[in-house]
């Protein structure tokens, strides 16, 4: 009897991790391979590319995208900086912002907690659409060319404050009550206890605000006019834009323009994009290992 | 009429001149001998600090004025616009700051800008860009016949008449459009190195160019013959198939996407839509036997790439523009690809080519401006000084281009820091000024010729539909365009009678007799007025 | 006696509230004042008179929406297929994470995890030109596949039925990285000495599965499928209108909300028609996620959003 049950469990596993293995296998190469293509398409002839399709190694190979990218490689740079620059500040101080708030309403204490959770909410269902918005932002908070344009709109998301407050929910009510009798107030419990506790999703959440910043520039687009201030993703955009739009005009109003890359240049732009964030995800990964929060803190 | 407007513009000059020497006066009672107290100038009652009439004849504030473009700064712009602003300051104090909206953003941004009420006073418009929808919805400042012999005497005295009545929408004017005539033709590119593998000696007309895309079709498996689909090119061969048929017979009524016609010399004007015409059963029934042998793709309509894309990439065999792309592309395709061969068709035919509207160009006053008159004063300036001028179209000369004479010129290396007609400049293009580029298409001036023989604008050209009583109808026809349309101007259609009718109950759910019915009641007014 | 008691708690619990402030206060300025320009919804809006100035249009800004009989079929498209999304994405995402959560293998699980994100950066833009690098008839990729094979060619472009597996897969495929994460950090918060109890008990990986880590996330589960029904009606436009390339012919079954209300005011710059559109889908999810949040409400308390 002994014998058969271990027999079986581990029969059990090998099944398990045979089709966890394929099917993460599977997935990743579903998300691999246009990937590959893309990077191999980024350096492709247009005129190749328009005739050959994407392949996994170029049929003629050509720098046009990066050099037409590149072109002015000081520009590019500059707005990676901003990028960055936009991306660390906002995250951080988004999740300052939300977690505060997601700590005080995960806390089963704080009677208006249903009240205020539904005020963050309603936020998601309802706006009041781009122009009013547009227009109060310019006329009331000066956002054009200023960096809070950048910052402020996706400062607060609600939709990750509620993911936020659902993760710190699972903190046992215990821990509370006991760091409560020891005296501790509402912000040293927040901050000795409830943010070391809830890594796993300070981490998840950090990371989809810093991916919401890093791929932002409809904000950008509506707010800045200095070149000296675009971030990244709208620099790259509003290269393409401006030779596609050109044109599409020119189709009207006859109206000369010339033609560029357009094809591996959209697919240099993602591999351009994407390069740098990619490479921060692995540092988060650490926080998303079994057994690390909770246990460690009750054993 | 005649005399009072002279009259006028040597008030004006004199206050020009007094406010170029007395500059920041403001408010003072400078003595020039305006002409009297009936100058049409006070009937606009516009209560603007400065130069408000020529009667109280103040000297002109130094005003900085804000200019709104479509497109990109190139990097010589700023330099081209110290020069232009040298010239504005001493003429009528006012320098110009020039604002970009990009390409890819403009139709986002246009609005907004106008709703948001931010300082700006000048901002190119087109009739594809925004002029109906901001004009109706009181963007633009209203420029009267009075406002213009006063503050752009010489626009009053140099702007086409048609060009003036084009640009009323319900009877007021909102815009100077560009005083230059513009053609619109097609023209096919195919190529030389082809017809000779394939033993075709000419390509002239339609007939020649239905050989050819079949010998594509038939002998190059890895070629799409004629690759249109994208917004850019999905209508082109419909409309030459359907001006063929309709030419001087129907008159189209803007704007495209409500499909709307009016049979030529009807003065009761009644508005019906092209699909009701038998014309565009056998322009469908064409396009769809076109589409069956293969001459484009069966992925046309969501094809992204336009046709000029395909062409330059060697993936089409033939590429169908207007004369404008193709006088761009031409000169870049050669030399790119000179084993091609390239040869340029008429593909006008028997259609005759379009005369422009003179909105496809041109530039409006902000509403809420606070310098409208010093604004329409520059851009009497731009529009008529012709250094001014030829600085915005074509940069710096010398720089920038070299003058050849005869309205010819050719352009530097630099050229590319200040294109050439490329710095948005379109909107005061003037046809007194214009000069070409001299070389391009070899038998460009044949082509020209044959088309501006019988070119004709429509009728109902410079008629502007209203639509804002039959809004929710609009939209709904838009949206059946935009679909059920788009597939059969591009032949895609499995039974063209059958398709046909049904887009027709599709287009009278959503209203269509409505707007119809508004449409036609709006341009017999429109048509009886101009009588 | 309710607002007395509020100023109370005001009082008594000001850390707490001095902690929500500044979210709400971003809230405030970046949602709720906007939030007024829903009245151009009914509103003929001109610029003289600005938004609260224009004169009033009752429901005429609706109309539009519902002239041309389709109004039913694109918020009929738009439901489904954001259930059929909520539905594949979830279940793929939760399997992920917990066979991710059971891998012991560091490297490996790294690289496949990064590598399941690197389609949220690709542009739909992008995605789309893919699509048509892959269906195009005369040069797609699975047609001169097809053709080198000797099979006949497909043309997906007119097959409408294609479409629905097409969305599907690819909204898989741009979600499962991101999604993955979210479940992850719901695996690893589960309490270890459970899972040690059960290995005393002999329990399978299986029993595991079902008895604990299913249980575990659930919390996580209920409020991302409470959050995705709140924006049910709401399709990712950009989604539909690049990988479908906005093609006519298949628009029965791929049409929704945002792309239909797009196409519509293609050639106009009617604010008030669009912000129409925009409260239709608003007042929609509402009643939507009021009726969801109530019925959690009644089984789970601890779960709502609100």
């Amino acid at each position: 009897m002994q014998t058969k049950r271990k027999k079986k469990r581990i029969s059990d596993k090998t099944v398990f991790f045979a089709l966890g293995y394929g099917l993460i296998l599977l997935l990743t190469v579903f998300c691999l391979l246009p990937f590959l293509l893309i990077l191999s398409g980024s350096f492709t002839e247009q005129s190749s590319l328009l005739t050959d399709g994407y392949r996994l190694i170029p049929k003629v190979f050509s720098l046009e995208a990066y050099r037409f990218l590149f072109r002015v490689p000081g520009d590019m740079l500059r707005a990676y900086g901003v990028t960055i620059f936009v991306t660390f500040t906002g995250t951080v101080s988004s999740l300052f912002i939300t977690s505060m708030a997601a700590f005080v309403l995960a806390n089963k204490s704080f009677r208006y907690r249903n009240v205020v959770s539904f005020f963050f909410y309603f936020t998601t269902v309802f706006g009041g659409g781009l122009v009013p918005w547009y227009i109060f932002n310019i006329k009331y908070l000066h956002f054009k060319n200023n960096y809070i344009s950048l910052l402020l709109p996706l400062m607060v998301n609600a939709t990750y404050l509620l993911i936020l407050k659902s993760y710190m929910k699972n903190i046992p009510d215990e821990v509370y009550e006991s760091a409560k009798l020891d005296g501790a107030g509402d912000w040293t419990i927040y901050w000795r206890i409830a943010l070391p506790l809830s890594k796993a999703g300070l981490a998840t959440v950090g990371l989809f605000t810093a991916l919401a910043y890093w791929n932002d520039w409809y904000d950008a687009m509506l707010f800045i006019d200095d070149a000296k201030m675009y971030p990244l993703q709208y620099y790259l955009n509003d290269i393409l834009n401006k030779s596609q739009g050109m044109a599409a005009a020119a189709a009207q109003a006859g109206i000369p323009a010339a033609q560029i890359p357009t094809e591996p240049v959209k697919l240099a732009m993602t591999v351009i994009a994407t390069g740098p964030i990619i490479l921060l995800y692995p540092f988060l990964q650490k926080y998303f290992v079994k057994g690390v929060t909770i246990g460690a803190v009750k054993g | 009429m005649k005399k009072w407007k002279q009259i006028l513009s040597c008030a004006l000059t004199a206050i020009l001149v007094t406010g170029a020497l007395t500059a920041c006066t403001g408010g003072g009672t400078a003595g020039t001998s305006a002409s009297g107290s009936d100058t049409p100038a006070s009937a606009t009652s516009t209560p603007v600090e400065s130069v408000s009439s020529a009667e109280s004849a103040p000297a002109l504030e130094e005003v900085v004025l804000t200019m709104y473009l479509l497109g990109d700064r190139t990097p010589d712009f700023d330099m081209v616009f110290d020069q232009i602003n040298e010239k504005m300051k001493e003429k009528i104090n006012a320098t110009l700051d020039v604002k970009f909206l990009g390409w890819g953003e403009y139709e986002q941004k246009y609005p907004l800008l106008f709703a948001s009420g931010e300082d700006f006073d000048l901002i190119y418009s087109a009739d594809w860009a925004m002029y109906n929808s901001q004009a109706s919805k009181q963007g633009f400042y209203e420029i009267t016949q009075d406002m213009l012999n006063t503050y752009a005497p010489l626009t009053a005295a140099s702007i086409y008449e048609d060009a003036w009545e084009q640009s009323k929408v319900d009877g007021k004017v909102y815009m100077l459009p560009m005083n230059y005539k513009e053609l619109t033709a097609y023209v096919f590119f195919v190529r030389g190195d082809l017809m000779e593998k394939y033993g075709i000696d000419k390509v002239e007309s339609i007939d020649d160019i239905e050989t050819y895309l079949q010998a594509i079709a038939d002998n190059e498996p890895g070629m799409i013959p004629l690759d249109v689909g994208s917004d850019f090119d999905a209508r082109f061969l419909y409309d030459l198939f359907w001006q063929a048929e309709t030419a001087g017979r129907l008159e189209k009524v803007n704007p495209q996407q409500l499909m709307s016609y009016i049979a030529t010399g009807d003065d009761s004007a009644t508005v019906f839509n092209e699909t009701e015409d038998p014309a565009f059963l056998s322009t469908v029934e064409k396009l769809k036997e076109w589409k069956d042998r293969g001459f484009w793709s069966k992925s046309a309509v969501v094809n992204t790439q336009n046709n000029r894309e395909s062409f330059a990439a060697g993936k089409s065999a033939t590429a169908l523009m207007n004369i404008n792309n193709a006088k761009a592309d031409y000169t870049t395709l050669t030399q790119a690809h000179p084993e091609w061969d390239i040869r340029v068709v008429d593909a006008q035919g028997t259609a005759p080519a379009i005369v422009q509207s003179y909105l496809a160009n041109g530039m409006c006053i902000f509403s809420k401006s606070k310098n409208p008159e010093r604004a329409l004063m520059a851009l009497d300036l731009m529009r008529n000084d012709e250094e001014i001028h030829d600085l915005f179209s074509y940069g710096i000369e010398g720089v920038h281009y070299n003058n050849l004479g005869d309205g010819k010129i050719e352009l530097t290396d630099a050229n590319e820091n200040y294109p050439y007609d490329g710095n948005c400049n379109w909107g005061i293009r003037n046809d007194a000024y214009w000069k070409s580029i001299a070389g391009g298409i070899p038998n460009y001036d044949e082509l020209y010729d044959n088309w501006i023989k019988t070119a004709k604008g429509s009728e109902y050209q410079a008629f502007t539909f209203n639509n804002e009583s039959v809004r929710n109808e609009v939209a709904a026809m838009g949206e059946i365009y935009t679909t059920d349309m788009k597939l059969l101007y591009l032949g895609f259609a499995e039974n063209p009678e059958q398709d046909i009718a049904n887009v027709q109950t599709k287009l009278n759910a959503a209203g269509m007799q409505a707007v119809y019915d508004e449409m036609t009641r709006q341009a017999k007014e429109w048509h009886d007025s101009i009588k | 006696m309710k607002q007395r008691l509020l100023l109370k708690d005001l009082k008594k619990n000001r850390t707490k509230w001095f902690m929500i402030l500044p979210a709400a206060v971003v809230v405030i300025l970046m949602c709720y004042i906007p939030m007024s320009g829903i009245v151009l919804a009914f509103k003929e809006f001109n610029y003289h008179d600005g938004i609260f100035g224009s004169p009033w249009a009752g429901f005429k800004n609706f109309l539009f929406f519902f002239k041309s009989g389709k109004a039913w079929s694109v918020t009929r498209n738009t439901i489904l297929y954001n259930i059929a999304f909520l539905t594949v994405n979830t279940i793929l995402q939760v399997s992920v994470a917990i066979v991710l959560s059971e891998i012991n293998r560091k490297r490996f699980k790294k690289v496949t995890q990064s590598v399941m994100f690197l389609p949220y950066f690709i542009s739909w833009v992008v995605v789309g030109a893919f699509i048509y690098n892959l269906f195009n008839y005369e040069f797609g990729a699975i047609n001169t596949f097809l053709k080198q094979v000797g099979a006949g060619t497909v043309d997906v472009y007119s097959n409408p039925k294609a479409w629905i597996p097409i969305l599907i897969l690819v909204s898989l495929f741009k979600n499962i990285g991101y999604g993955t994460v979210m479940y992850l950090a719901s695996v690893i918060n589960i309490d270890p000495q459970l899972y040690e109890a059960a290995d005393v008990d002999g329990a399978t990986i299986w029993q595991k599965i079902r008895h604990i880590t299913l249980p575990g996330i659930r919390p996580t589960m209920i409020i991302l499928i409470l959050l995705s029904i709140g924006t049910i009606m709401k399709g990712d436009f950009q989604m539909f209108w690049q990988v479908t390339g906005n093609n006519p012919m298949t628009l029965g079954v791929t049409d929704v909300i945002d792309t239909y209300v797009t196409r519509s005011l293609m050639y106009m710059q009617e604010f008030g028609m669009t912000s129409a559109a925009g409260l239709y889908q608003s007042v929609f999810s509402f009643i939507l996620i009021l009726l969801a949040n109530y019925a959690v409400k009644k089984v789970e308390p601890d779960y709502t959003l609100f």
